[in-house]
């Protein structure tokens, strides 16, 4: 997903499920900020660098892909934008090593997310902001995995868009090329994807690169073999997917407000989104790359609020400025992002996997236990 | 949701093994193209540089000049023309299959034809390999490389006729049902 989902379409969410417009912007920022809270940004500001969400181009181009470059990638990309569906998967004659990153494969309404929704629990809007986040991600992410891997992620020439056209669908195959500059022309069916690269750790394999961006356009409807379906086809309807997500969101978000007693899997609140479906399906459907001013303008009708634009260096002064960083904006947005990481990374490692490094349980004062 | 496995929309068991077969047409098809490319231009390299591991020495004594070296050209452009053009047309008529765009039933005995030229050719080669042709005997590196060049574009090809046999087999079954 993009900003338009992630900014603008959060807030929309957040609004709904009762809170205010300042809490909105919070949840929504740091909904967004997921995907720009980098290594190269922590340095900037003097953070710790453990707390990246997110990985630029040119730092997965420099990145060595030995084991810890590669837990290094999975920590991060499984737990803010792949969450694994399911860490104990089966799979009759799989080898251990293709089996664990079979477990990584990212799909909607997993145990992780629950347990993502609950930790951000009275941990303030940062915490809801990045819970959003994962959220979001699993409905435009499904089916590839947060880590490396050729036989995963890998996708090939049988890719088919799935158009409307007047009362039923049309399809066409999608022309992928790799020219990184060039945009994506949904007009014609040209889209950008990462090259074909058989080296199964390559970083051009990691998450949904092979398929472009196409899972993250909310228009988008395709049918595809994936590397690990054993030829069996899956149909993606992104629209459908995007709205799913938003009702999620919603009642996520009522049950970090306190008006829902537990947060359970499979539940949408589809009540508060009505007023307003119509409205955001037509969004949703239309073919457009980037959705922010259909988003913002809905955001602005729904809380009469005007929404300021993502921008980066908002919190960046308030907190290299601050004798007490950890009470920042951006200090809160670090804890809540170690704590998620670090709670992936130790069901990762407590289902027998090393993909995503070693997680140390150690006793912490308070009697519980630290992960 | 089914735990463990993600969700697929289709559980179609003929269509997944037809999806398979036509995937196996796709990737032996480029490679056979691949294969006919590489064997016209090794071919071609051999005759320039060292036609005298390709031709008997009587032929090889007799070339002098530029007349002669086109002439042996033109010979083997007149077998190898053709031959690229079979590889070529298999290849293609393969991968448009798997791409599931037009199907053409009389590849197949092109795939046949094929694969027994590459049978016969390990026999030969195994013939210059153990002394009854002589000529090539000096080559022995060259033969065996030869032989298991051979050996993979006929079970490549063998493969190929099974998957586009198979597809026939399933689809029928498919339109049965």
């Amino acid at each position: 997903m993009q900003k338009d989902f992630h900014y603008y379409a959060t807030y929309c969410a957040a609004y709904l499920a009762g809170y205010t417009h300042n809490e909105c912007m919070d949840i929504c920022y740091s909904a967004q900020l997921v995907d720009h809270c980098s290594a190269t940004l922590l340095r900037k500001i003097k953070g710790p660098v453990e707390a990246a969400t997110t990985q630029l181009q040119l730092e997965l181009m420099d990145i060595r892909t030995d084991i810890a470059g590669l837990q290094d990638i999975t920590r991060i990309w499984a737990s803010f934008h792949f969450l694994p569906f399911d860490l104990y998967a089966e799979r009759k004659w799989a080898p251990k090593m293709y089996l664990k990153k079979y477990r990584l494969i990212c799909n909607t309404n997993s145990d992780l997310l629950v347990e993502t929704v609950k930790l951000a629990k009275d941990k303030g809007t940062q915490a809801a902001g990045i819970a959003m986040h994962v959220l979001a991600d699993t409905w435009a992410h499904r089916y590839f995995a947060g880590t490396p891997s050729f036989v995963i992620n890998n996708t090939n020439y049988y890719f088919y868009e799935i158009i409307p056209d007047g009362d039923g669908f049309t399809e066409r195959p999608v022309k992928f090329i790799h020219n990184p500059s060039a945009p994506d022309d949904h007009e014609n069916g040209i889209y950008v994807n990462s090259l074909h690269q058989n080296s199964e750790t390559s970083v051009m394999n990691l998450g949904h690169g092979r398929a472009g961006h196409l899972p993250d356009y909310s228009y988008a409807r395709y049918r595809y073999l994936p590397a690990w379906g054993d030829y069996e086809e899956i149909v993606k309807d992104n629209p459908s997917d995007y709205m799913n997500a938003f009702c999620q969101m919603i009642y996520a978000l009522k049950y970090l407000h306190g008006e829902e007693p537990s947060f359970e899997k499979n539940r949408y609140d589809t009540e508060a989104v009505e007023p307003w479906r119509e409205k955001i399906k037509v969004i949703l459907e239309k073919r457009q790359t980037d959705a922010c001013e259909d988003w913002k303008k809905l955001a602005e009708e729904m809380s009469g609020n005007e929404i300021e634009d993502f921008d980066i260096g908002k919190y960046q002064s308030e907190y290299t400025d601050s004798g007490d960083r950890d009470s920042t904006y951006l200090g809160r947005f670090i804890a809540a992002a170690i704590a998620q990481k670090s709670m992936v990374t130790y069901h990762i490692y407590k289902s027998g996997s090393k993909l995503a490094g070693v997680s140390i349980t150690k006793k912490s004062r308070k009697g519980g236990s630290d992960k | 949701m089914k735990k463990g496995v993600p969700v697929i929309e289709e559980k179609n068991e003929i269509t997944r093994k037809i999806r398979r077969y036509r995937n196996t047409l796709y990737i032996t098809g480029s490679g056979i193209s691949a294969l006919g490319l590489w064997s016209a231009l090794r071919l071609v390299l051999g005759l320039m540089i060292s036609p005298q591991t390709l031709l008997t020495p009587e032929i090889t004594e007799n070339i002098s000049g530029i007349v002669g070296v086109l002439v042996v050209l033109v010979a083997f452009a007149l077998v190898i023309a053709p031959l690229l053009g079979l590889y070529l047309f298999v290849g293609k008529k393969a991968r448009e299959e798997g791409l599931g765009k037009k199907k053409n039933s009389f590849y197949i005995a092109l795939i046949v034809l094929l694969a027994s030229l590459h049978i016969f050719s390990i026999i030969y080669c195994f013939m210059g390999l153990i002394g009854i042709i002589p000529f090539m005997q000096d080559s022995i590196i060259g033969l065996i490389v030869s032989m298991i060049v051979d050996a993979t574009a006929a079970v490549t090809l063998g493969e190929m006729c099974m998957s586009a046999v198979m597809i026939r087999i399933y689809e029928k079954k498919n339109t049965g049902n």
